[in-house]
């Protein structure tokens, strides 16, 4: 099951990686990284995660009160602090291609000129 | 192949493999199982956390064999913990890298700032979100969502440290209730958000200095923590909570007004 968990956040941060090389629009460049976010936000909270272990809040149910009871709540912790850094860096992104869209016309990057025998 | 874009997808696909490969190599495998299996948190420093045992806990740290259990026994009603929050995560955010969450909040501040920076103001009449006007099932709905937003916002960021929630989720709630209204065409006050802002931010350096100035570390739990499992139990957690939950509130609703008044 880790395994598995592990490789899938993984393949879901290439996944990103993989959008951010291949693409040109910037817009879908911003959701790639968002993809690559998202997968190492789940690389980071696998690395807690525990099977047999609890939501780390205590509650009257559990029957022995030690740590071994609760998944580890870093990762989560840190996981909140990634998840607003990137609403942060997505909020200035997308400012930036606004400028760069009202000051071009296109969303796409564009060879400079004296590459122009390049692809659109 | 002579499709420049299909060699470019062939060659970020050759690369995205290649980094795959070596991410995969760096994590190794043991026994057909990649390295990072489950650990317990005990073995970690995250164990003392659990065990709200930080203090105690720190010549062991050192020596990186934490494993015995803490002297302190948790549990619903047990008093006089390092740290009272019955939600672990809202203690660690909030208490014990309570100065993370500060560089967090002043991340979100220039993000927001850097949004207003970046985009010049919107020059014609139409300073709505939306050009059209709103319909009229949205303009009878919003007050009422946006006061149950408030309300639930709020709840969220209170109850931080009992439930699962805190500042942040409550900030964004609040911040929702502030788009259904600017989206049914209600102005909203954009300098009450700022002086809340403000207020906020100056409160959490009131906090910090507090804990510096009274037992000698920004930011240190100053307040009695209680009895665990009720509502003021938890010390300078609910305090933060709060604070972050009015300053992101303040911060998102302040930049999804400044959507409809940007040049866009």
């Amino acid at each position: 099951m880790f395994t598995i968990l592990y490789t899938l956040s993984l393949v879901l941060a290439l996944i990103g990686i993989f959008g951010m090389i291949s693409q040109k629009n910037l817009i879908k460049i911003l959701i790639s990284l968002n993809i690559l976010e998202t997968g190492v936000n789940l690389f980071l909270v696998t690395a807690g995660w525990s099977a047999e272990a609890n939501v780390p809040i205590i509650t009257g149910k559990l029957g022995l009160p030690s740590a071994v009871n609760f998944v580890d709540p870093l990762p989560q912790a840190l996981v909140l602090t990634s998840i607003v850094i990137g609403l942060g860096v997505t909020t200035v992104a997308l400012a930036l291609i606004l400028r760069y869209y009202r000051k071009t016309g296109n969303l796409t990057l564009e060879p400079s000129e004296f590459q122009s025998g390049g692809e659109r | 192949m002579n499709n420049p874009r299909t060699s470019r997808y062939i060659f970020s696909l050759i690369l995205t493999v290649l980094l795959g490969y070596a991410v995969f190599a760096a994590l190794g495998t043991q026994g057909g199982t990649l390295r990072f299996g489950p650990h317990s948190p005990t073995s970690r420093v995250s164990g003392a956390m659990i065990e709200k045992n930080i203090e105690g806990a720190r010549p062991n740290l050192t020596a990186k064999n934490h494993t015995g259990p803490s002297n302190v026994s948790f549990a619903p009603g047990s008093k006089g913990l390092e740290n009272g929050a019955a939600n672990i995560v809202s203690s660690i955010v909030a208490d014990y890298r309570s100065f993370d969450t500060f560089g967090e909040v002043l991340i979100l501040f220039a993000a927001v700032t850097g949004f207003m920076l970046l985009l010049p103001d919107k020059k014609g009449k139409n300073k709505g979100v939306t050009s059209e006007a709103p319909n009229f099932v949205l303009v009878k709905a919003a007050p009422i969502v946006f006061a149950f937003a408030m309300i639930t916002g709020i709840y969220i960021s209170f109850n931080g440290h009992l439930t699962p929630g805190g500042g942040f989720a409550g900030g964004a709630v609040i911040a929702t209730g502030i788009l259904i209204l600017v989206l049914s065409g209600n102005e909203f006050n954009s300098q009450l958000l700022s002086l809340t802002e403000t207020i906020a931010g100056m409160l959490f350096l009131a906090v910090g200095a507090a804990g510096l100035v009274l037992k000698g570390n920004f930011l240190q739990n100053v307040i009695p923590t209680g009895v665990l499992g009720y509502i003021f139990s938890s010390g300078i957690v609910l305090a933060l909570n709060l604070i972050i939950g009015l300053k992101v509130g303040a911060e998102l609703g302040s930049l999804i007004l400044a959507g409809g008044k940007k040049e866009i």
